[in-house]
């Protein structure tokens, strides 16, 4: 009898044996199985009981191989129940062949869905096997993938019968979905022309982003709404992602499949296992994976956890994460763009212009100095979403709809695939040396930026941040080389800069009063 | 030898600076008090009290006066006592003159006048504008600017006196060898470098809080004028606007919004008599007063000097390159280097300005040609306070990026800068003069 765990990402193929000898009714479970596993024995008794199938009255060894790995989750009831029938005679064994079964069961012999379910299937597919019997919520999901027969199964005694030959009736295949569904629209927030500009650029050269404002300003608004102006994700993103959302048990078995890239806007309270995946024995995926290919908001960035947002540090570098446990490292894939939010201040009103605010000028400074450097250094647009005046709210148009925006961000991406070639490299993560060759900067252009960073104190990596952001605003204008004016808009982005950079500390000293 | 002895005394633990001069006049000099202290008994106990006479019978004999001079001469700190030096001569004559001052950084300019711009340390915009327009304005025409080197307000003032070339003097609550608040570091650099720093404290004296109205004294001892910018009912700028009134210094202040609790101190001050301050020539007035019927020696002032933008259509030379100078009067693309714009040790005379002062304010607005049509408008828009940059947008028609690329390109000339809050304002106050002979 066959079955599959999933183990980080990874899906590692059980071979589950059952063994009876004549001694006294008792049960023995090897093979390194957890808490979860030794009590499937409890689940099976039941459901085999209360499904009038017959239960081995003898004593009983179960062995789930590779023995030297640890196995974890209730995936195995159903391959156990299924072998034990055997044992009793109810099944051939010959029934098993070319099978694999994976499903936890209930104690009145229910087969209840599992995590993980689509990765399991494109596993078993590459492995050859000609069929995987599944719990039926999650069949949908595991249909998505070609070339495999899979049979979802609703309890145990319909799963015997389906072994011994009944034919069972099953849901039609999904498609891929060609609607999309429906999301915020960014026309729903008023005003706020800077922020909404920078999603736009965000969004088409897939930099991270940062938004400073005061309460009730809008920021989660605006980062809700990031998903909306992504390209819509290809065919096979789209499988990617829902795969690591299976893993994690997040999918909705009845719309598998999501064409819009995953939003996450995890609590500031998290774990750095929690943001970025890991766990004692079968590391999980953590915030940043499930937020692969899409957008992962973390708001009031200075209250994260200093270890957490460190641990940030390397799937914003490198596209994924490695969690090595003293058992087995796990490589979770995680590129997803960052959309931070915080107050101005640590009381939320400094510059506001409807309440004042209450900190001292060297509090603000310590909040400032909480966020770290070399993350923000990684987010190449930092702006103010100030808070609307009531009469502003009413005067403000309500500006673009996602849907026309959207359309200037795929063009801008489509310029960029041309020019750094379809891996998904986007301005924003492009090798710096790369851009600097590809894209050189005219003599007009290389004085202004001379003039810029003499004015405005820019640092050598902020001039770089300039020039990725330049080339982004340029593609989304449809220019082949990068002009004044993107490097103008470029450098307007840069709120944060001097709080960072220590010495200076211009803009924001200034608005604190400093 | 009285230097020795003032420093050595100066620098003994838990010598206040407020009680020295008392001591120094009971026991009849400062080497008479140093030797008394040494010797410590029933006179030391008796001028001194026990405690402190036990305890500085201890330090006298650490410290060698001579040693501690030249310690602190190596560390780049002058003593400098009454009467000495090119300090404000009135400073030594307030109610409770220092004993000695320390001071580190340069020698202020002769014969210049001092005035002090302090305020709020939770300054607004509008007052941190008008801070660095009167600290530059001031600084171009030849005056000393001092204040006390805290947030706000006085940084501010610091900072444009530094803008616009000038001598600034920092007087600090704190000892000299000390830096607070601590992010103050590059300031006091910067004041040390072109000004001074003054302190009545030794080095290595923490910045307590009784120490700043006992600092607030010798500010207002050293001004010719005081002018508070922005000040709250209770904020120190009031006192040293006290010290002043006492002193018999002129008292003027800024009128700011009446529905900001920053005008109430300012506005008090202007109902009990202080002068009310429109632009810099309402200060200039009353300390160049005295000298305005002394024939002028120093010749008028050139506008291409003051407004180094005007008129020229920009060229690509017009680019500063690295390690020539900014030639004066002439203009260049991105505006002008506030530093550069006049050439060092000029000096102008005070009322010169009168009529021109737009131009010295925001130089490159007074004439068309540096500002396009894009940015005039922006300027016009921005005139009366601080703008998101969706009023912007909602008011000039113009998208987002435009915007920020010509807000940028007006940020690099000088004309606009951020606020906190994502807000923009005119980089500089443009004051306009109170003409009463309109009224009528």
């Amino acid at each position: 009898m066959n079955s599959c765990s999933i183990l980080g990402m990874e899906v590692l193929g059980v071979e589950v044996e059952v063994n009876t000898s004549g001694n006294l009714p008792g049960i023995y479970m090897v093979g390194l199985p957890d808490a979860a596993v030794r009590e499937s024995y409890r689940r099976i008794k039941a459901a085999i009981a209360n499904s009038e199938l017959p239960f081995p009255r003898t004593l009983i060894t179960v062995n789930l191989a590779p023995a030297h790995l640890r196995k974890e989750g209730s995936n195995f009831d159903l391959p156990i129940a299924l072998a034990m029938l055997a044992v009793c005679g109810c099944l051939e064994p010959g029934a098993f062949q070319g099978r694999l079964v994976v499903g936890e069961l209930a104690l009145d012999g229910k087969v209840r869905g599992i995590r993980g379910a689509l990765a399991m299937a494109s596993w078993a597919r590459k492995r050859g096997w000609r069929e995987l019997i599944l719990p039926f919520p999650n069949c949908n999901e595991a249909r998505l993938v070609e070339g495999i027969r899979v049979t979802g199964v609703r309890d145990l005694r319909e799963a015997m019968e389906y072994m011994r030959g009944r034919e069972l009736d099953q849901p039609p295949a999904l498609a891929m979905p060609d609607r999309e569904e429906p999301l915020p629209c960014l026309s729903e927030v008023k005003g706020q022309l800077h922020a909404k500009r920078a999603l736009e650029v965000a969004a088409a050269g897939g930099h991270n982003l940062l938004l400073v404002g005061p309460p009730g300003s809008g920021k989660s608004m605006l980062a809700e709404r990031l998903p909306g102006i992504l390209p819509p994700l290809s065919k096979e993103e789209v499988l990617e992602v829902s795969s690591i959302h299976s893993v994690a048990g997040l999918l909705d078995p009845d719309r598998p499949l999501r064409r819009t890239p995953p939003f996450r806007s995890p609590h500031h309270s998290i774990s750095p296992v929690g943001l970025v995946g890991g766990g004692r024995n079968a590391p999980r995926p953590g915030e940043a994976t499930l937020s692969h290919r899409g957008v992962l908001f973390l708001d009031e960035l200075p209250e994260f956890r200093r270890d957490a947002l460190e641990a940030l540090r390397q799937p914003l570098e490198t596209g994924y994460v490695n969690v090595s446990r003293s058992l087995l490292t796990a490589t979770f894939p995680a590129r997803f763009m960052l959309v931070a939010g915080m107050n101005p201040c640590p009381c939320g009103y400094l510059g506001d212009s409807l309440r004042s605010c209450t900190c001292h000028p060297a509090r603000v400074r310590q909040y400032y100095s909480r966020l770290s450097g070399p993350l923000l250094d990684r987010i190449d647009l930092q702006v103010a979403v100030p808070r609307l005046t009531p009469g502003e709210l009413v005067e403000l148009p309500a500006g673009e709809s996602s849907r026309e925006v959207r359309e200037r961000v795929v063009a801008a991406r489509e310029r960029q695939r041309r020019r750094w070639g379809g891996d998904g490299t986007c301005n924003a993560n492009v090798d710096i040396s790369r851009l600097r060759r590809l894209c050189p900067l005219g003599e007009e252009e290389k004085r202004f930026m001379y003039v810029a960073s003499e004015r405005l104190g820019l640092t050598a990596r902020g001039f770089d941040r300039c020039l990725r952001v330049a080339r982004t605003i340029a593609d989304l204008a449809g220019r082949e080389s990068i002009a004044v004016s993107d490097l103008a808009e470029a450098v307007s982005y840069r709120y944060l800069e001097n709080a960072r950079e220590g010495s200076l500390f211009k803009e924001v000293c200034r608005g604190a009063g400093i | 030898m009285e230097r020795e002895y003032r420093a050595a005394l100066a620098c003994l633990p838990g010598m206040s600076p407020l009680a020295l001069p008392r001591l120094l006049g009971l026991a009849g000099g400062s080497r008479e008090l140093w030797n008394l202290l040494c010797r410590g008994g029933e006179r030391a106990e008796a001028l001194v009290g026990v405690e402190k006479a036990s305890t500085w019978v201890e330090s006298t004999r650490r410290i060698d006066p001579a040693s501690l001079l030249a310690s602190l001469e190596s560390r780049g700190i002058r003593v400098v006592l009454p009467g000495e030096g090119t300090l404000p001569r009135a400073l030594w004559s307030i109610y409770d003159p220092p004993a000695l001052l320390f001071l580190r950084g340069a020698e202020p300019p002769a014969g210049s006048p001092w005035v002090a711009v302090v305020g709020s340390r939770r300054a607004s915009a509008y007052g941190r504008r008008c801070a660095e327009y009167l600290g530059r304005e001031l600084a171009s025409r030849g005056t000393v600017v001092v204040s006390g080197a805290a947030h706000g307000i006085d940084r501010c003032a610091h900072e444009g006196c530094l803008q616009g070339g000038g001598f600034t003097a920092a007087v600090l609550g704190c000892g000299i060898d000390q830096v607070y608040p601590a992010h103050h570091r590059d300031l006091y650099e910067r004041i040390a470098a072109r000004g001074c720093l003054i302190s009545e404290y030794p080095p290595g004296e923490a910045p307590l809080p009784w120490r700043f109205p006992h600092r607030n004294r010798l500010i207002a001892g050293l001004a010719q004028a005081v002018v508070v910018v922005e000040a709250s009912e209770k904020s120190g700028a009031l006192i040293t606007a006290e010290f002043a009134l006492e002193e018999g210094r002129e008292v003027m202040a800024v009128p700011g919004p009446i529905d900001n609790p920053l005008s109430r101190g300012t506005h008090g001050l202007i109902q009990k008599g202080a002068k009310l301050v429109s632009c810099v020539e309402d200060v200039l007035e009353e300390i160049f007063a005295p000298r305005l019927l002394e024939p002028l020696s120093l010749p008028p002032r050139d506008g291409g000097v003051s407004a180094p933008v005007c008129g020229k259509v920009p060229t690509e030379s017009d680019f500063p390159s690295a390690g020539t100078a900014h030639t004066p009067g002439v203009g260049h693309r991105w505006g002008p280097l506030p530093e550069d714009a006049r050439a060092p040790g000029e000096t102008m005379h005070p009322l010169a300005g009168e009529g021109r002062r737009v131009d010295a304010a925001l130089p490159s607005l007074a004439n068309g040609a540096m500002t396009d049509d894009e940015e005039a408008a922006l300027v016009d828009l921005l005139r009366d306070g601080e703008k998101s940059l969706d009023w912007l947008a909602a008011r000039s028609g113009k998208s987002a990026g435009r915007l920020l690329v010509v807000i940028t390109r007006m940020q690099l000339k000088g004309l606009i800068r951020e606020e906190a809050g994502g807000k923009y304002g005119l980089a500089a106050v443009m004051p306009t003069k109170i003409n009463n002979n309109k009224f009528y």
